[in-house]
């Protein structure tokens, strides 16, 4: 996922950052520098004077210049000024197509998480699968932006990608492409517990969830006893949103920092008082496809204890870049710092680590110890007339088709027990 | 004090940059470009979040920019150059696997006869999915070669998934010189049968020993030669010269011109035949790539050879190693090659003039095993599948010198 919107609020302080562009290096630059810049400037030279065919000097330091930026990391890239004018009308949705937020591991693409109801949900693809081929083309050597203008193509058309999911066989993952919808916030109620589901920070986020709170406050009134946020498989987006959500439930704290080398500024993004729940216990599910503004949501929480963190290890992926122009050459997308929780941990790193671990499992009831022996099974037993097809029909077991989310519930569980802790101290 | 030093050092080094070559109008974009980079430079070393190593960002604009020129152009830096210079001089050690990517995993295409992979049991079609249990998935295939090898006599763990075998299951390997027979040559029929599987410094010598044993040992049933070019993906142009002139009497074998028309180097046969104008058969397949094309498409142009097979890969062009000092080379296409009709290979290839695909080939009517005296069935010695190709190649070779003899009895 490119943190489309997370850049465009660093917009406002481009232009002052852009004024730095010449070298006001602070770290002195030793003599190795400007012997790695003539050899690059011979091998420079060598291209255009012994290259079997004449090639454009702008092509060369293009390819130089995208080379190097790429091999710093995905999001750091140069945009010629035509692309960036692109950029600015219109709206790319990089999941477009797929439904899949990715990044680039290891030269390789990988699913950060699949998009709710997109063709990669509903195939069942996963956070941390990666992508080798698509229709049959090496990933290898491609940019995240070729990458996603390949996943994205046009919606109708087929795509092959040859997937490899840790601990199994390589498979191919067939899909026909579509324009996946931008998801949006879900609520509901169950018992005394308020359920609500952020796929993905958008720019009315914060409101869709300050609203739904409202409709699950006159649903359930005094009787809301705690809230689960579910920001599992969201891959990030808005980052503004996200600080405005975290501060919707905390009153007061920090939310989140960035911090960039030496030289770049520190910003800290702080709670106000006031919380829409005052203080009622929140259930935070994250899960592996939980990226960048998701993760600053649940930093956040963590740090401050506002929320207990269920479910698995977010992916770790929160980086700020910076848009700085190269005079008429265009502009270079630079990642400048990164975000770090109130408790001091990089968002881009490990991950951060729920307080109770609960993988996604299949609950298998065992309401039977052993099973059920009928007069057919025994020794020596008669025939069965060929009308009494009963047997066959009962070892089809029916299997619900919509399995049950065992982190949810474990999620309400908790909120449950949680109030009931309550109750007995207000007791007492 | 820094700052100015800096910049003013910037310029001195893109002054030097500058070529002489290029003309005074466009050495202003020229050096704009170079500014641009260097900013670039300046901008990531400034205010990149984290750690920068300038070396491996300037390895990595080379590379890029080389890459961005055609398949074959590309940057080694320091360790890879020094460890491909390594190898030659024989003192890094291998497995002896012929490896591709495949969904990921290392595919083995072959083991190498007598080589510690094979000894070790490896087998083509095994999927090598850790390599010293570090996961391959991701790497490209010159990193997980590069992985492969190592010094002489320490050992690897592969991680190996086998068709029909359950579990993944380790093999360990202890890497040996591998020593890559340029030249492989025996008697097939009447015919001297040479295979060469890549053009190395050994190459002429090699067809030279083949020739003469393989004379000498045929005597007067000497028919002709096949030249076996099948997935031979070239080497050095030199030694595809060579080979070309063992059978040559005389004539241009191929002609390189760099982007300056005036600098066309020729290349031209001198000394005799080795075959004494016996009919020679070269078999080409996909595989068979720039010097196999140099030599199957002179000895075309030439009528010297009968081409047999498959279309070859199609590429035309010459690269030269230009080291850069402790940094590494650089391997940058510097010409293309012509055949000595003038006609370039460059994507379209060698069509054989008698085109015969790879094939399986099942007797419809199997003869029934022989029993020997004590009542066993006798295994026949070769029970390897029959290399079709060949076979048609050893046919034609066959006819003609039966139809050569006729007419010289005329």
């Amino acid at each position: 996922m490119k943190m489309q919107v997370m850049r465009s609020t660093l917009t406002a302080g481009v232009a002052a950052l852009a004024l730095l562009a010449t070298p006001s290096v602070g770290q002195a630059a030793d003599p190795k520098t400007y012997e790695v810049l003539n050899l690059f400037g011979d091998a420079f030279d060598r291209v255009r004077s012994a290259y079997v065919e004449e090639v454009a000097d702008e092509a060369l330091i293009g390819a130089a210049i995208d080379g190097m930026l790429a091999a710093l990391d995905p999001l750091s890239r140069f945009y010629t000024p035509e692309q960036y004018a692109a950029l600015q009308t219109q709206t790319i949705r990089t999941y477009d197509g797929l439904g899949l937020a990715v990044t680039m591991d290891g030269g390789v693409a990988m699913i950060i998480a699949a998009i709710d109801g997109g063709p990669g949900d509903r195939l069942g693809l996963m956070p941390g699968d990666l992508i080798v081929e698509i229709n049959t083309t090496p990933v290898f050597g491609m940019t995240l932006d070729q990458t996603i203008a390949d996943l994205i193509g046009t919606p109708g058309t087929m795509v092959d990608l040859t997937m490899v999911r840790p601990g199994s066989d390589p498979f191919l993952a067939s899909m026909v492409r579509e324009s996946v919808a931008v998801p949006e916030i879900s609520f509901s109620t169950q018992d005394t517990t308020g359920y609500v589901r952020v796929p993905l920070f958008t720019d009315t986020s914060a409101a869709d969830v300050s609203n739904a709170i409202a409709a699950i406050r006159q649903d359930l009134g005094d009787g809301l006893e705690g809230l689960v946020l579910d920001l599992r498989n969201n891959p990030g987006g808005a980052f503004d949103q996200a600080v405005e959500i975290a501060d919707l439930f905390m009153d007061g704290g920090d939310i989140v920092t960035s911090r960039g080398n030496s030289d770049e500024a520190t910003q800290d993004w702080v709670a106000d008082a006031g919380d829409l729940l005052d203080g009622l216990p929140i259930v935070l599910l994250v899960n592996g496809g939980s990226a960048a503004a998701a993760e600053v949501v649940a930093g956040a929480f963590k740090s401050s204890s506002r929320a207990i963190l269920l479910g698995e290890n977010t992916f770790g992926k929160g980086s700020a870049q910076t848009i700085v122009p190269m005079g008429d050459f265009g502009f270079v997308q630079l990642t400048t710092s990164h975000y770090y929780t109130p408790s001091g941990v990089s968002i881009d790193d490990a991950g951060i680590a729920p307080e109770i671990v609960v993988e996604p499992s299949l609950v298998i009831l065992q309401t039977r110890n052993f099973p059920r022996r009928t007069e057919a099974d025994l020794r020596g037993a008669l025939d069965v007339p060929e009308e009494g097809g009963d047997e066959v029909a009962e070892e089809e077991v029916a299997i619900d088709d919509e399995t049950p989310d065992y982190q949810l519930a474990r999620a309400f569980d908790l909120l449950h027990a949680l109030a009931l802790l309550n109750q007995q101290a207000a007791a007492n | 004090m820094i700052k100015a030093a800096l910049s003013s050092a910037i310029v001195a080094v893109w002054l030097v940059a500058v070529p002489t070559s290029a003309s005074a109008a466009d050495a202003g974009t020229t050096y704009e470009q170079l500014n641009l980079f260097g900013d670039v430079f300046e901008l990531v070393r400034a205010r990149y979040v984290g750690e920068v190593n300038e070396l491996r960002l300037v390895n990595a604009a080379i590379d890029s920019m080389l890459t961005s020129l055609d398949p074959h152009s590309s940057f080694m830096d320091a360790e890879t150059y020094g460890s491909m210079q390594e190898r030659t001089s024989g003192e890094f050690g291998g497995l002896g696997i012929e490896v591709r990517m495949d969904e990921g995993f290392v595919l083995v295409v072959r083991p190498m006869p007598d080589t510690p992979a094979e000894q070790a049991g490896v087998e083509a079609g095994d999927h090598i999915t850790h390599l010293d249990g570090n996961d391959v998935t991701g790497m490209s295939l010159s990193d997980a070669v590069d992985l492969m090898r190592g010094r002489v006599n320490s050992t690897i763990e592969l991680t190996v998934e086998r068709e029909g075998v359950a579990d993944p299951f380790n093999i360990t390997v202890t890497r040996a010189v591998i020593r890559m027979a340029s030249v492989r040559y025996r008697v097939e029929g009447n015919a001297a049968y040479i295979l060469i599987t890549s053009f190395s410094e050994q190459t002429e010598s090699g067809i030279k020993r083949a020739m003469v044993e393989l004379r000498d040992e045929l005597g007067d049933d000497f028919e002709g030669v096949i030249l076996d070019l099948r997935g031979n993906p070239g080497g050095l142009l030199e030694q595809s010269v060579a080979a070309t002139e063992a059978f040559l009497e005389r004539g241009e074998v191929v002609a390189t011109r760099a982007r300056d028309p005036s600098r066309v180097q020729r290349y031209t046969a001198r000394r005799g035949d080795l075959a004494d104008g016996k009919p020679i058969i070269v078999l080409i397949n996909g595989g068979s790539a720039s010097a196999s094309e140099i030599v199957a498409g002179a000895l075309q142009d030439h009528q010297r050879a009968l081409i047999v097979g498959t279309r070859s890969f199609g590429k035309g062009s010459v690269q030269t190693i230009m080291p850069m000092g402790e940094y590494g080379a650089m391997r940058l296409t510097t010409s293309r090659y012509y055949t000595p009709s003038g006609r370039s290979i460059q994507g379209t290839g060698i069509t054989p003039d008698v085109v015969v695909e790879q094939a399986q080939i099942e007797p419809l009517f199997p003869k029934p095993p022989e029993i020997g005296p004590d009542g066993q069935e006798i295994v026949p010695f070769d029970t390897g599948p029959i290399d079709y190709q060949l076979t048609r190649a050893l046919d034609l070779l066959h006819a003609m010198a039966v139809f050569q003899g006729g007419l010289a009895a005329n």
